[in-house]
């Protein structure tokens, strides 16, 4: 069977090259994946984002927070090894890990200053997902990714399961919203890609198909 | 083992590049110098490609089939019209005061350069290979010609032939003395090369152009900006090639596969 199939065009990025892109991305712009209040973040920065302290009453200043994410591991379907239950790949769809570092400013008792001492644990998770494209223009278009379902290991009891995932399936989704990967990065600028077809996730890649101008 | 990029083409989007390829490409001109028969010519030409069609063969070969070759010629033919020389005797005639002569009178005639423009377009066949460098930052790959399988010259030689006639005569016209000589020289000159002599000159100026003609499929820098700084916080994203190949693959139907690594 041909790339092209019954169009005229083809490109694809496979596992490895997305996973070479993302981690490109994640190092120019690395704040997509810190985010936090004073005193864990200070300022808005190329490594960081700032965001308001939980407001909260009685709490001079609010609760103090901050979210960190290891750069996210895509695994193209098929997947590579066995998923957290009930995560399954099937096709058309992408699974990413990543670590998030949840950390609250825990207020010291009867300090008369305030002050917070950090308090942090880090939950490994597992997403299922799949790619979304938006075309514009011939050559003109990208893909990003939507998360489906999050599974976080360990944690108890269920019903604490289900909020921490809902919570970082909504971070996710959030910031992976504005990771973008352009058709002329997938194509390797050979043509300037009309879209027809895709993205679709097989064989361990992630295709495009269409026509050329 | 997969790359991390991989793009391939059709026949028929194939088709779209390599026309891209050829406007790209613009006129290109040279100059040089060759034969009509006895007669030298010098030219100047200018050139241009359009059209053909690609034909994908693996491992490696793009073939295209009437690729049209526009060209504008300026030709010089230089004739030496030596062969016209001729001698008046002297001739003496006996008087009652002696023999009155005239002097021998001889005439020669000059080389001429005769100007002939002209314009009409070819259509190539050939085989042309895949060139993939690394140059100055960027990946290029080309088409090069590896094979001129057949020229289709068309009417131009006969019209060429007739447009050098009538030229020959318009340059004769103008030399002293060749009055009377005129009809002969131009037909002395005409028969001295044929339809397969001009065939041959322009077959030998179309073939300047083709030999090395490479067009560039492909040209982007090895580290680029995937994403444009977007913002104060928002960098470019840089990302290199670390390799880029080019093949044709062979499958249903073959295509044109431009393979790069991350």
């Amino acid at each position: 069977m041909s790339l092209t199939q019954a169009h005229h065009a083809f490109a694809a990025v496979s596992q490895e090259g997305l996973n070479e892109a993302l981690a490109a991305f994640f190092s120019a712009r690395p704040h997509y994946l810190h985010y936090g209040s004073p005193p864990f973040v200070v300022a808005s920065s190329v490594t960081t984002t700032l965001i308001d302290p939980i407001p909260f009453p009685n709490t001079p200043g609010g609760i103090s927070w901050a979210v960190d994410f290891s750069v996210p591991a895509v695994d193209l379907f098929p997947a590579d090894g066995a998923l957290p239950p009930p995560l399954t790949l099937v096709a058309g769809q992408l699974a990413l890990a990543t670590t998030v570092d949840l950390t609250i400013g825990c207020r010291l008792s009867e300090d008369p200053k305030g002050r917070v001492v950090p308090l942090r644990t880090a939950l490994p998770v597992v997403a299922v997902g799949h790619p979304v494209s938006r075309f514009f223009s011939p050559g003109v278009g990208d893909i990003s990714f939507t998360v489906d379902a999050v599974s976080a290991q360990g944690v108890a009891p269920g019903s604490l399961e289900a909020l921490l995932e809902c919570l970082v399936r909504m971070m996710l989704n959030a910031f992976l919203e504005d990771v973008r990967l352009p058709f002329d990065l997938i194509d390797a600028g050979f043509f300037k890609l009309a879209l027809e077809e895709g993205p679709l996730v097989a064989d361990d890649q992630i295709t495009l198909r269409g026509d050329v101008s | 083992m997969t790359s991390d990029l991989v793009a391939a083409v059709d026949e028929t989007a194939a088709n779209v590049l390599l026309h891209a390829a050829e406007a790209a490409l613009g006129t290109r001109s040279t100059s040089g110098s060759s034969s009509l028969g006895p007669f030298g010519v010098s030219y100047s030409a200018a050139v241009s490609f359009s059209g053909g069609t690609v034909r994908l063969v693996a491992p490696g070969t793009v073939a295209i089939d009437g690729l049209r070759i526009d060209y504008s010629l300026s030709l010089t033919l230089s004739i030496d019209l030596s062969f016209l020389d001729f001698c008046l005797p002297r001739i003496c005639i006996p008087t009652p005061f002696g023999d009155i002569c005239t002097p021998k009178i001889c005439i020669t005639f000059p080389t001429i350069s005769v100007p002939v423009s002209f314009s009409d377009h070819a259509k190539v066949s050939g085989d042309f290979g895949l060139d993939v460098t690394l140059s100055s930052g960027e990946w290029v790959v080309d088409v090069v010609i590896q094979q001129v399988r057949a020229i289709d010259l068309g009417t131009a030689a006969t019209l060429l032939l007739t447009a050098i006639g009538t030229a020959i005569s318009v340059a004769l016209l103008a030399v002293p003395f060749i009055g009377p000589l005129l009809a002969l020289a131009v037909g002395i000159i005409t028969a001295a090369f044929g339809i397969a002599e001009v065939t041959g000159l322009l077959a030998a100026v179309v073939n300047v152009f083709m030999a090395g003609l490479r067009f560039e499929v492909y040209r982007h820098a090895q580290t680029f900006a995937a994403l444009p700084a977007g913002g104060p916080f928002d960098p470019a994203v840089d990302v290199t090639l670390a390799s880029v190949t080019a093949e044709v693959q062979a499958s249903d139907e073959n295509e044109l596969v431009l393979s790069a690594d991350i």
